[in-house]
C-alpha cells in the first residue's frame, strides 16, 4: 500500500487505515478547496465551484464540479498526499522488442536523448508510422535510469489498446491501466498508462510523461487536462508530445522552447499513406433523415459486402447513426453502431476484428488508437463542423496499417468541400510527397 | 453561461412570455430540456416527469454523485407546479445517518432552489434503502417514519413532496401515518415517476 499512495493524491475516505498513514507521518492533509480553489485538479473558475448548505459541515460547503467525475471533492474533504520515503525502484526491466525500421530506430534514439537532456520532445509521425514501437526503448531507458513513467492519452480506448501492449514488450515490469472503472491494484508501479483524467489523482508523482495522441479531443480543449499533466509530473520531468495531427501552437511551443523533435512522414511499412477521395452528394443530409440511402453509399457499401472488406462508416452526430444503422443493415445485415455513451463500444470493435461484424458505423470516437487489418473507411457528412483537419486526417490514417494491405479506400461523403476536407488532403498529399 | 447538465455554453432564451412564466432564468440548454420527458398525472399521484435514460443519468449525477447544484435543474416547474397548492407541504426526509452520508436531502434541496416554503413534520426512524430492496420486501415493511411531537395535523390538507416514485410505499407509507393523526386530506407529488412496466 506504501508503494501505491506514492506520488497520489486521494480522498481520505476512499483509503482504508487513512490514520495510521497521517499518524506516521508518511502522508500530509489537505482541505478540498482551499481559497476558492479545488486542490484536486486546480480549478478555481467560480463557475464551477458549487456553494451549498452541507449537513456535514453545518454550514456552507463549496465543491469541485470539473472533477466531479471522479469523485466530489468539497470544502470538508481531506485530502491524503504522499510525503513518506520513496518505494525502492526495481531494475530488472526488460524488453521484448520487435525490429524497428531505420526512421522508427532514429527517432527512438533522438526521443532517449530527450529524456537525457531533461528536456521535452515533439514526436510527430503519421498515422501507421509505429508511434508505440518508437516509445519502448525510450520508456526501458528511464525506467532502467529508476524513473517513474506515465504515457497519458485523452481517450480510454487509447489506454485499453497501449497498456496490453505494453505488458507485452515489459513482461517483468507491473504495468498499470487507469481509467474511469479500471480495476487497480494497491501496490507502485513503475510504468502507468492513464487517461489524461486520471491524473488529476497524482501530484509530482512521474519523471517522464508522455502524452500520447496530445490533440485529441477533449484535451486539447479542456484547460483543466492540460493542468493534471503538469501537476502529476516532477517539477523537472520532460513531456514528449506524440500526435500524428500536432496544432499550430504545439509546433510553435516546440521551436520556441527548443524541445526535441522527430519527424516521420512515412508509414512503417513505407507505402504511402491513402490520400482520401471526395464523392459529392445532392441533399445528403436530409435524405439520410428521411431514412433514404444516396445512391453512392449504396454502391459503396455494395462493394464492401462483394469484396468481404471490413469497413468504418463515420456519422458526425448520434442522431444521424441512429437513422442511418438500418439503413446500412439493410445492405449488409451484420453492422452495429457505437458512439461514446456505448458500454459495450470494446466488445463491437473486437467483433469487427475478429471479423463476427464486417462494419462499424461510428462516431469521431474511433477516429484514432484502433487498427483492423485491411479496413475501409467512408465520412458521411464530412463537411460537419465536427470534422476538422485533424479529425480527418486521422480517420484517413485508419486505412492500409498493414503491410500486405498497404492501400485501401477513404471517401468523404458530402454536400459540399470544406476547408477542413480540403486541407486533411493537402496535409496527407504533402506527407507522402516529402523525401520521394 | 454554460448548460450544468452538458457543459455547453447557451443562450438563455429572453422572450415576453419568458418574462412573464418564467421565474427563474434557465440553467440547462434546451436541447437538454428536451431530453426530459413529461409524465400523465393520476388520481393518486401528481408526477412531472418519466424516468427516461435522460432522467436516470440526472438523477445518478444529483443524488449519487452529489452534484447539489443540479437541484435547480427543474425549479421552473417545481415552482409553477406547486407555489399555488393550497395544502401544507411536506417533503420525504432522509434519515439522519443517510442525511449525513449525503451531505444534503434531495427533496429538502430541490424545494429550496424552487422557492416553495414547506413544513419538515417527519423523522425518518429506520435507515434502509429502498432502492436496494426488492418488490416483496418493499410491500411487506413496517412504517418507518413518524410525525414530530410538535406538529399538529388535524384536519389539515396536506402534499407529500418526494423525488422519485416507485412502487410508492414510501409516499403511501406516509399518507396513511398522516391519515391516522388525524389529517383532512393527503395528496402526493413527485418529480419523477417510473413507469409501472419499467
Amino acid at each position: 500500500m506504501d508503494g501505491f499512495l506514492e506520488g497520489r493524491l486521494i480522498d481520505r475516505n476512499v483509503i482504508e487505515h487513512a490514520h495510521t498513514y497521517i499518524q506516521s507521518g508518511q502522508v500530509i492533509c489537505i482541505q478540498g478547496i482551499e481559497n476558492g480553489r479545488c486542490m484536486r485538479c486546480h480549478n478555481n473558475d467560480p463557475r464551477y465551484l458549487f456553494t451549498y448548505h452541507c449537513a456535514v459541515c453545518n454550514g456552507p460547503c463549496t465543491y469541485c464540479r470539473k472533477c466531479i467525475q471522479l469523485g466530489r471533492i468539497s470544502s470538508c474533504t481531506t485530502l491524503l498526499k504522499w510525503c513518506g520515503p520513496q518505494h525502492p525502484r526495481t531494475n530488472d526491466h526488460t524488453l521484448e522488442l520487435s525490429g524497428l525500421s531505420a526512421a522508427q530506430q532514429r527517432a527512438s534514439d533522438e526521443l532517449i536523448e530527450s529524456i537525457r537532456q531533461k528536456r521535452s520532445h515533439l514526436l510527430h509521425a503519421v498515422c501507421g508510422a509505429g508511434k508505440t514501437e518508437i516509445l519502448f526503448q525510450p520508456v526501458l531507458y528511464a525506467l532502467q535510469q529508476q524513473l517513474r513513467v506515465c504515457i497519458a492519452t485523452p481517450r480510454t480506448d487509447v489506454v485499453l489498446e497501449l497498456a496490453p501492449r505494453l505488458q507485452r514488450a515489459f513482461p517483468k515490469t507491473f504495468v498499470q491501466p487507469l481509467y474511469g472503472g479500471a480495476p487497480v491494484e494497491h501496490r507502485f508501479a513503475p510504468l502507468i498508462v492513464a487517461t489524461t483524467h486520471q491524473l488529476l489523482r497524482f501530484e509530482a508523482a512521474f519523471d517522464v510523461m508522455i502524452v500520447d495522441e496530445a490533440d485529441a479531443f477533449p484535451y486539447t480543449y479542456d484547460e483543466m487536462l492540460q493542468r493534471a499533466v503538469n501537476k502529476a509530473k516532477t517539477a523537472d520531468a520532460p513531456v514528449c508530445f506524440v500526435t500524428a495531427t500536432p496544432s499550430k501552437k504545439l509546433l510553435a511551443t516546440c521551436k520556441k522552447e527548443r524541445w526535441g523533435y522527430s519527424f516521420l512522414p512515412r508509414r512503417y511499412h513505407g507505402y504511402s499513406l491513402p490520400v482520401p477521395r471526395i464523392s459529392t452528394v445532392w441533399r445528403l443530409h436530409a435524405k439520410l433523415q428521411k431514412n433514404k440511402l444516396p445512391n453512392k453509399l449504396y454502391d459503396w457499401l455494395k462493394l464492401r459486402k462483394e469484396k468481404q472488406q471490413p469497413f468504418l462508416l463515420f456519422l458526425p452526430t448520434i442522431e444521424l447513426i441512429e437513422c442511418v444503422l438500418p439503413l446500412v443493415q439493410q445492405v449488409i445485415p451484420n453492422v452495429e453502431a457505437v458512439h461514446a455513451k456505448d458500454e459495450q463500444r470494446k466488445e463491437k470493435v473486437l467483433q469487427l476484428r475478429e471479423g463476427q461484424l464486417q462494419g462499424l458505423v461510428t462516431s469521431t470516437i474511433l477516429e484514432r488508437g484502433i487498427t483492423i487489418t485491411n479496413v475501409q473507411v467512408a465520412v458521411v457528412c464530412a463537411d460537419d463542423a465536427i470534422f476538422d483537419a485533424g479529425a480527418l486526417i486521422q480517420i484517413s490514417g485508419r486505412v492500409g496499417r498493414h503491410v500486405h494491405y498497404a492501400s485501401g479506400d477513404v471517401v468523404f461523403f458530402s454536400e459540399a468541400i470544406t476547408i477542413a476536407m480540403d486541407e486533411a488532403i493537402a496535409e496527407i498529399k504533402r506527407l507522402n510527397a516529402v523525401m520521394t | 453561461m454554460n448548460c450544468l447538465l452538458c457543459d455547453q455554453s447557451f443562450r438563455a432564451e429572453v422572450s415576453w412570455q419568458a418574462l412573464i412564466v418564467q421565474t427563474f432564468p434557465a440553467v440547462i440548454c434546451a436541447r437538454c430540456r428536451q431530453s426530459f420527458e413529461r409524465a400523465q398525472s393520476t388520481e393518486e399521484v401528481t408526477a412531472l416527469f418519466t424516468y427516461n435514460n435522460a432522467m436516470k443519468a440526472y438523477i445518478q449525477r444529483y443524488k449519487f454523485m452529489k452534484d447539489v447544484a443540479l437541484a435547480h435543474v427543474f425549479r421552473n416547474e417545481l415552482y409553477a407546479a406547486l407555489h399555488k397548492r393550497r395544502e401544507k407541504i411536506v417533503p420525504v426526509p432522509l434519515h439522519h445517518e443517510r442525511l449525513l452520508e449525503r451531505t444534503f436531502s434531495q427533496v429538502h434541496e430541490l424545494l429550496r432552489a424552487a422557492k416553495i416554503p414547506y413544513i419538515d413534520m417527519l423523522r425518518k426512524e429506520i435507515n434502509d434503502r429502498q432502492s436496494q430492496k426488492t418488490l416483496q420486501e418493499r410491500k411487506s415493511g413496517q412504517n418507518r417514519f413518524s410525525l414530530c411531537e410538535q406538529f399538529d395535523v388535524k384536519d389539515e390538507e396536506l402534499l407529500i413532496v418526494d423525488d422519485i416514485y416507485t412502487t410508492g410505499t414510501t409516499v403511501n407509507d406516509i399518507k396513511q401515518l398522516l391519515l391516522s393523526n388525524g389529517a383532512k386530506k393527503v395528496s402526493i407529488f413527485v418529480l419523477v415517476k417510473v413507469k409501472s412496466d419499467e
